[in-house]
């Protein structure tokens, strides 16, 4: 069956991944992004259709998800900050951060759930992050991812008897352009980008979200938490206090 | 690229669909349960080999390891006696289902772990479940199951740099023997509940995923099925 899908933040990384993985297998596909340029080349590739908007921007975003009516909404778009500590971190790039990630992503659900409401089916398809899972180096984008997991949760419960399904997607570390526009400079991008080790690519996260939106319609894979073989989180600092 | 998998309680619902899904992508299986009947049917049925032993039972569960080189070990076997409350529960549930849930799961990958490690490649998927993430009035099943799953988490820090995955698999309500062992009776609920094989593919998905993927954890449930709400009860005088 040939589904409808709206993907956000599409333009790069992951977004991108998803696009390509969905078109791939013959869905019509609404590709949303900022930067419409790139958009269009990634439109040429793969057929997708391109929306030019900022996920921010509510008024616009009502009249395209009136317009598309997805069947499946990949709420992808979203930004990083305070890598460098919170307290070095500017406050509009932590405002930022949050509308991005945590209020566009509440309103594009809200706009979209009367639809997939009345057509009886919808699956929504959340990107949260291992740093809403476990604490690392970001207060700020921990809290915003840690927000996205607790928004599906309570999702479930409230469109519980709507046949709507909520997927949270929590990819580690992911090869993308995330750090380029998360680090102040582009030395601190460079080194922070430098892991060493295989990190997932956009098509493994693409793969997970298309193993939940293809479950049969009786089953929710409500949560897919992947990463890099060569990753872990977890252990005990201990640090004594230096003096003031 | 398949090698040889391990499945614990293979004779019946999860383990039995992941013996079938295994054997059918082309691993080479063994399949450990305590019921030998079944367990030798399903093995017949699929090429898997049989393991008769009761994973509680550390010294048998060494016997019919013994020259076996793991690759996969699906951690399935589990029960969950004394679902009824802690208040309802005998001590003999309680021993029962940490025994074999959280004991016999640990003390079975404790025996395959080496292996995995001195030739640098292995798989560990846990079956876990939504009552070990979420309360679901189990105290006694949810608390071994919240075990499971961190146990898998701190297995994936100390696996660290060895190249071994582990997945925890957290399904929510299946059609399986379970409430029959559980309980002594079959719970019916009016949904479509999920099948042995859902959870099969989900265990698949994890053991297909490229070398460099680690799908460390997937929670899958009913759609028709949800968690949460919050309770008021005002207190009852007492009589």
């Amino acid at each position: 069956m040939t589904k409808t899908v709206l993907v956000t933040g599409a333009s790069s990384g992951i977004g991108a991944g998803i696009v390509r993985a969905f078109t791939a297998e013959g869905h019509h596909v609404h590709a949303l992004a900022r930067r419409a340029d790139r958009l269009t080349t990634l439109a040429h590739e793969t057929g997708c259709t391109v929306h030019g908007l900022d996920v921010t921007d509510a008024a616009a975003l009502e009249e395209s998800m009136g317009a598309i009516a997805p069947d499946v909404l990949v709420l992808n778009a979203g930004r990083g900050a305070g890598f460098v500590g919170l307290a070095n971190t500017d406050r509009a790039d932590l405002v930022a951060t949050i509308q991005t990630n945590v209020i566009a992503l509440l309103d594009m659900v809200r706009l979209a759930i009367p639809g997939m409401t009345e057509r009886g089916h919808g699956h929504i398809v959340t990107m949260g992050s291992v740093a809403g899972l476990y604490s690392s180096v970001s207060s700020i984008y921990g809290a915003s991812k840690s927000a996205v997991t607790m928004i599906g949760q309570n999702l479930r419960l409230e469109l519980r008897g709507t046949g709507i399904r909520v997927t949270d997607i929590r990819p580690g570390r992911v090869a993308s352009e995330f750090y380029d526009a998360a680090m102040p400079t582009e030395e601190m991008a460079r080194t922070m980008k430098d892991s060493g080790i295989r990190e997932l690519q956009p098509a493994d996260i693409a793969r997970a979200v298309l193993y939940a939106v293809n479950a049969p319609r009786h089953v929710n894979v409500s949560a897919i938490e992947l990463q890099p073989t060569e990753q872990s989180y977890g252990g005990t600092q201990f640090d004594p206090i230096q003096p003031g | 690229m398949a090698g040889t998998a391990l499945v614990t309680g293979a004779s019946s619902g999860i383990g039995e669909a992941c013996v079938r899904a295994l054997t059918a992508a082309g691993w080479r299986v063994l399949a450990m349960a305590r019921r030998a009947e079944p367990l030798q049917a399903l093995c017949s049925d699929t090429g898997a080999t049989p393991l008769i032993a009761d994973v509680r039972d550390t010294d048998a569960v060494a016997a019919v390891l013994q020259g076996q080189a793991v690759d996969l070990l699906v951690n399935n076997a589990g029960l969950g006696a004394g679902m009824s409350g802690l208040v309802g529960a005998s001590a003999e549930d309680l021993e029962r289902t940490i025994d074999t849930n959280v004991r016999a799961l640990l003390d079975v990958t404790r025996q395959v772990l080496p292996g995995m490690t001195a030739r640098h490649r292995g798989h560990v998927v846990n079956l876990g479940s939504v009552a070990g993430l979420y309360p679901i009035n189990s105290a006694v099943y949810g608390g071994s199951k919240g075990a499971v799953h961190l146990i898998s988490q701190n297995l994936r820090l100390e696996l660290r740099g060895t190249g071994i995955r582990v997945s925890e698999i957290c399904p929510a309500r299946v059609a399986t023997e379970f409430f029959q062992v559980a309980i002594g009776k079959d719970v019916e609920v009016p949904i479509t509940i999920l099948s042995p094989e859902d959870i099969a593919e989900a265990v698949m998905f994890a053991v297909e995923a490229p070398d460099h993927v680690n799908v460390s954890m997937i929670e899958i449930q009913p759609v028709e099925q949800s968690f949460g709400a919050i309770h008021f009860d005002a207190l009852e005088p007492a009589p």
